[in-house]
């Protein structure tokens, strides 16, 4: 529309929804904290820091936690899959390790039992993925 | 937007750079005319001729499909006489638009088989000091009414690029306004306090139809109307959750209307054009809400009736997150635009 605001968000207030974090590493893991609203306006910032934290640690585990996250749309959830199908050797070992019911919901309404290790409650309850 | 929008065919180049010619540019500023000049179709007849350059007279004459298109609006005397005559005598450029469906443009009504073709309405019209007509057929948004808009110039010649997206602009934003009434909603308080300039969390008004989210609404009010861009998507989540829960709709089933509404919304940024409109209210029990856009439409669904079964597949849409989240789903489509209406089940407990 003519206005401003109709438009793409500025780059500033995409990075205040989303926040991705490395909150520790533990020998060859490290735990980062995604929290926020992951969808198609931020997908790009998850690939983004992700990709930092990778380089700054291009070996071992890395565990997502999003059970901070608010919000997740199917752009969202293909961009956390798209981490799991990437060819380099890097990024084969990335592991949710925790989410929250906005992932949960969305992967229970898209029937997918398990996304990088991660079963939501509903899949445990079906017995899919057991 | 503060103030009456430019002339209709201006805004080709929105200020997000993505505009150009008949693209989006033209879709935002179909939506401008709506939320500007809706939900009155008369007050938005009535600009014509300051958002059409060199309209002499403008007449709408529309009706659901199937049915004779009566008189909607006429700007002046000549245009009246024309309009009546068009339909009563079966005869003229918008009678030829609604059964073609497609545009009539008359560069000159003084040349040609123009006389035998409508023997009353031609002499008419040239009598009445009218030498072009141009009658474009209410097609948009994915709903077709029968009838046409009308513009009638006292000079020959035929559109140029600049007028023909004008007045395609104005049509479109008709055509959209015929499409509300049939919602048979209120809409005159929702369209004065629209989102159409702000984020609406930031709007102290942003609530009024709706947003103060736990006060009853008046039946066949809309509780809540905006038409946005990529930008606003987050504060419609928000507002959405806000008044599917001050509806009565618990926790988990306003979430899943919350990514329904929102995926269908963003199916309308990624393919829909950029822009659309979403509408929310309440009515015989459930919470509806209507999501449209003047993209190119939705591609035919699979034949085979199946979908992909792997969700992070390109081919594999928010549709059926949308189908699984919502009690029911309503899809209209065609290479003009495409209407999602959503409904969810209200819980019997839930007030009125």
């Amino acid at each position: 529309m003519s206005n401003e605001n109709a438009g793409w968000p500025d780059a500033d207030e995409v990075e205040r929804r989303l926040t991705v974090t490395e909150v520790g590493v533990r020998q060859d893991v490290v735990r980062v904290a995604v929290t926020g609203e992951l969808d198609m306006g931020t997908a790009a910032v998850l690939h983004r820091r992700l990709c930092e934290i990778r380089g700054a640690r291009p070996a071992g585990r890395l565990e997502l936690d999003l059970s901070a996250l608010g919000f997740c749309d199917l752009t969202g959830l293909r961009a956390l899959d798209a981490l799991g199908r990437a060819s380099s050797p890097a990024w084969c070992q990335v592991h949710i390790v925790a989410a929250g019911p906005s992932l949960d919901l969305l992967l229970d309404l898209c029937r997918m039992p398990r996304l990088l290790g991660y079963i939501p409650p509903s899949a445990h309850r079906d017995g899919a993925g057991l | 937007m503060t103030g009456p929008p430019d002339h209709a065919g201006k805004a080709a180049t929105s200020k997000d750079g993505r505009g150009n010619g008949r693209g989006n540019g033209h879709r935002d500023r179909v939506w401008d005319l709506v939320s500007a000049y809706g939900p009155d179709i008369t007050g938005l007849c009535r600009s014509s001729a300051a958002l059409m350059s060199g309209v002499a007279g403008m007449g709408l004459s529309a009706g659901p499909p199937g049915t004779v298109p009566s008189v909607r609006f006429f700007s002046d005397t000549a245009s009246s006489q024309l309009e009546s005559a068009q339909v009563t005598l079966d005869e003229g450029p918008c009678r030829d638009a609604t059964a073609t469906r497609r545009p009539v443009l008359v560069a000159d009504l003084a040349v040609g088989s123009w006389r035998q073709r409508w023997p009353w309405f031609t002499p008419a019209a040239l009598k009445a000091g009218v030498r072009a007509v141009f009658a474009l057929p209410l097609h948009a948004g994915g709903v077709r009414h029968d009838g046409a808009v009308d513009l009638y110039r006292h000079t020959p010649g035929p559109l140029n690029s600049a007028d023909r997206l004008a007045a395609t602009t104005f049509t479109a934003a008709v055509t959209e306004l015929l499409t509300l009434e049939r919602h048979d909603l209120d809409l005159t308080g929702v369209f004065t306090r629209g989102w159409r300039d702000s984020r609406p969390e930031n709007r102290a008004d942003a609530t009024d139809s709706g947003a103060s989210a736990a006060a009853p609404p008046v039946a066949g009010s809309v509780l809540l109307a905006c038409w946005f861009g990529p930008a606003m998507l987050g504060p419609i989540r928000a507002r959405i959750h806000a008044l599917a829960t001050g509806q009565g709709l618990h926790s988990g089933h306003a979430h899943r209307f919350v990514l329904a509404v929102h995926e269908a919304a963003a199916n309308v940024v990624r393919h829909g054009g950029g822009h659309g409109q979403l509408l929310l209210w309440r009515r015989d029990g459930r919470l509806w809400c209507e999501i449209s856009d003047h993209g190119p439409g939705k591609p035919a669904p699979d034949p085979s009736g199946g979908h992909p079964a792997d969700p992070t597949a390109p081919s594999w849409s928010g549709m059926q997150i949308i189908q699984r989240a919502c009690t029911s789903v309503d899809i209209t489509t065609d290479s003009s635009g495409t209407r999602l209406l959503l409904s969810h089940r209200l819980d019997p407990r839930s007030r009125p």
